[in-house]
């Protein structure tokens, strides 16, 4: 899968995690790739949990505890990085 | 002493040490340090003056949780003001709506929101200018000796109309002017409500906690939570009455949780229970006890925890303090399990704590026997001053009644939590659920969290939420929405449940979920579950 691809997948994820734990219908805000999400108040703590289900599912990969952290999951581009290390592993192991 | 002169005392006497920082793991970290926070606050609380705020106003923070949101509260409480702050998410209609309600004098935001609040002003009246907004500090402003940090926090002048609102305002007069704070309750039931909390309770509240947990000024504690909600305030507030300094984390993954406790040396965590139940399934390594050696107490607050799921935690965090507490919004904690109790009495909820008293009250608004089951009633430290602009649901809810049976004859507002429990002969309360949880199903009563317990003893169980559904039979008909952990086998699960409940209790129907709905707290929202499998029942009723 190309970053492009991965990108485009996480910001859909992303925006519907914040769609759904909205109060209302209404559309989010656009987001940049480098802005905070969780550190920032954009999805909260329960959000995260929801953001990693959604990574596992749609990109088949598997993520330790150990993995689970503001260092790859604060923002767009660091999740497309981390998902990307991840299914380069899976790969290799192929 | 008051608040504000507690609050400015500590100021002074801890000057040069840490107050307050925010940390990004693994290694971002602002800190202001009690002479930088004073100066901080006292700058704003100087703008917001000069922009006409006076005593008594009511002044919102839409703040993602930061020190820029430690500064505006503490200047808004130092004016006298009412403060209250809520969780930011792009959620500008949820805002606009709270702003509506609670009608402020002031709004202070950040630069997202500000840009989120206008945005979503302006779509609903186009032709209406947006409302004079400043900053601070003010163009050109340094806002203190603190170069590294320097953004702006923005004061809207929320367009005041007179309106009914208003008018409820005068009506409930002396109970808002005597509050320093109104949390809303942005609950697991219905609509929000503004909780008015007097300055000498919360006072009082704090002084208690650092009692309770022993805090000096020598801790630093984890602040995982939301100002928004009594646990986090407090936490903050028995942070700088103390002089400790007060670690601002937004993540709840048990690595980064650990990793502050590793590398910031934390001492205390207020907690609750999700995030507890993330950390147990998180593998310790190691070197856990080393890193973890710090940490002194930690609470399990707001929500209850199964037994399985205790002995697990006090498994986890060996040589650590574990305090369950228990309380609502509106009385703020009614009682503590202190660490000495837990292993005798881990499944209460303890004893009331310092300055309340518990009654449970049965039908007839007697005090009930010891072990038999009736509301929970709270008075004393913690009650409410009254629900801003809700004169009708504070009366329903804060209740003058002379204390049944009892020879003093205290007369005084209690709260009527409704909230079923039981006391035992010692004194300790034990939590039975919502009155208006409680299901009634072929003919029997009973709490969601009796069987929520029994599901979590199970061992590929994460989480577990169980509602009552309308159907004719039956009366109410269980549905259990349960989180695995791992492999989850849903026949194995109904066959243990069997095994262990009586057979009205065991849930019709059980569905894996990947997520429960939850308040920014970590409550369950049982309403949205509710509604979403009436909704289901309606439309198989009606097709």
């Amino acid at each position: 899968m190309e970053l492009d691809e991965i990108k485009e997948i996480t910001r859909r994820i992303v925006l519907e995690i914040i769609a759904s734990n909205s109060e209302t219908d209404e559309k989010p805000a656009n987001f940049e790739d480098d802005d905070s999400l969780i550190d920032a108040g954009l999805i909260d703590s329960i959000g995260a949990v929801q953001l990693i289900e959604e990574c596992v599912q749609n990109f088949d990969v598997l993520i330790h505890p150990a993995e689970l952290s503001l260092e790859n999951f604060d923002t767009v581009n660091r999740i497309c990085q981390f998902i990307q290390s991840k299914l380069m592993e899976n790969q290799q192991w192929a | 002493m008051g608040l504000i002169q507690e609050i400015t005392q500590a100021f002074l006497r801890y000057k040069e040490k840490a107050a307050a920082s925010h940390y990004v793991p693994p290694n971002s970290l602002i800190t202001l340090t009690y002479g930088q926070l004073e100066e901080r606050v006292k700058g704003l609380a100087q703008y917001l003056l000069k922009q006409g705020m006076q005593p008594c106003d009511l002044v919102m923070c839409y703040m993602t949780k930061s020190v820029d949101l430690v500064v505006s509260i503490l200047a808004i409480v130092l004016n006298g003001g009412t403060c209250c702050c809520f969780y930011s998410k792009q959620n500008p209609q949820y805002a606009l709506k709270l702003f509506s309600m609670a009608n402020p004098r002031f709004i202070l935001l950040e630069e997202n929101t500000l840009r989120s609040v206008k945005r979503q002003m302006e779509r609903i009246e186009p032709n209406h200018p947006f409302p004079f907004y400043g900053r601070y500090p003010e163009a050109g402003g340094t806002g203190g000796s603190l170069q590294n940090h320097n953004r702006a926090i923005y004061v809207l002048k929320y367009p005041s109309v007179e309106s009914d609102s208003d008018k409820g305002l005068q009506e409930v007069d002396s109970n808002f002017d005597k509050a320093s704070w109104c949390l809303f309750t942005s609950g697991s039931t219905g609509s929000p409500k503004g909780v008015l909390i007097s300055g000498e309770d919360l006072l009082q509240r704090a002084v208690n906690e650092i009692e309770d947990y022993e805090i000096t000024d020598q801790d630093c504690l984890l602040s995982l939570l939301p100002f928004s909600f009594d646990v986090g305030l407090n936490q903050l507030l028995s942070c700088f009455l103390s002089g400790a300094h007060l670690i601002i984390l937004n993540s709840w993954f048990p690595k980064d949780i650990l990793t502050a406790v590793r590398s910031r040396n934390i001492n205390g965590i207020s907690g609750v229970p999700s995030i507890w139940a993330e950390a147990l399934a998180y593998p310790k390594g190691p070197d856990f006890e080393q890193n973890t050696q710090t940490l002194r107490y930690i609470t399990v607050s707001g929500g209850d925890f199964s037994k399985n799921q205790l002995l697990q935690l006090r498994q986890y965090f060996r040589n650590v303090k574990i305090f369950k507490t228990y309380g609502q919004t509106e009385t703020f904690r009614s009682s503590m399990l202190k660490p000495f109790d837990f292993e005798r009495k881990m499944t209460s909820v303890g004893r009331p704590i310092k300055g309340t008293e518990i009654r449970i009250l049965n039908e007839k608004g007697e005090i009930a026997f010891p072990n038999t089951e009736g509301e929970i009633v709270h008075y004393g430290v913690g009650t409410m001053l009254g629900y801003l602009n809700d004169l009708e649901g504070t009366s329903e809810k804060l209740r003058k009644m002379k204390e049944p049976g009892s020879e003093t004859m205290k007369e005084g507002k209690w709260v009527f939590t409704g909230d079923r429990g039981k006391m035992d002969e010692e004194g300790y309360l034990y939590v039975l659920g919502r009155e208006d949880g409680m299901i009634k199903t072929l003919g029997h009563r009973v709490y969601p969290k009796e069987i929520e317990s029994c599901i979590l003893e199970y061992d590929h169980v994460k989480n577990a939420a169980v509602v009552g559904i309308k159907d004719e039979r039956k009366g109410q008909i269980i549905i259990a929405e349960v989180i695995g952990n791992g492999a989850l086998d849903k026949q194995r699960l109904i066959i243990f449940l069997k095994e262990r409940l009586p057979y009205y209790m065991v849930p019709g129907e059980i569905n894996v979920v990947e997520y429960l709905p939850m308040t920014e707290s970590g409550k369950i929202k049982y309403t949205t579950i509710k509604e979403r499998y009436e909704e289901r029942r309606f439309l198989q009723n009606h097709s």
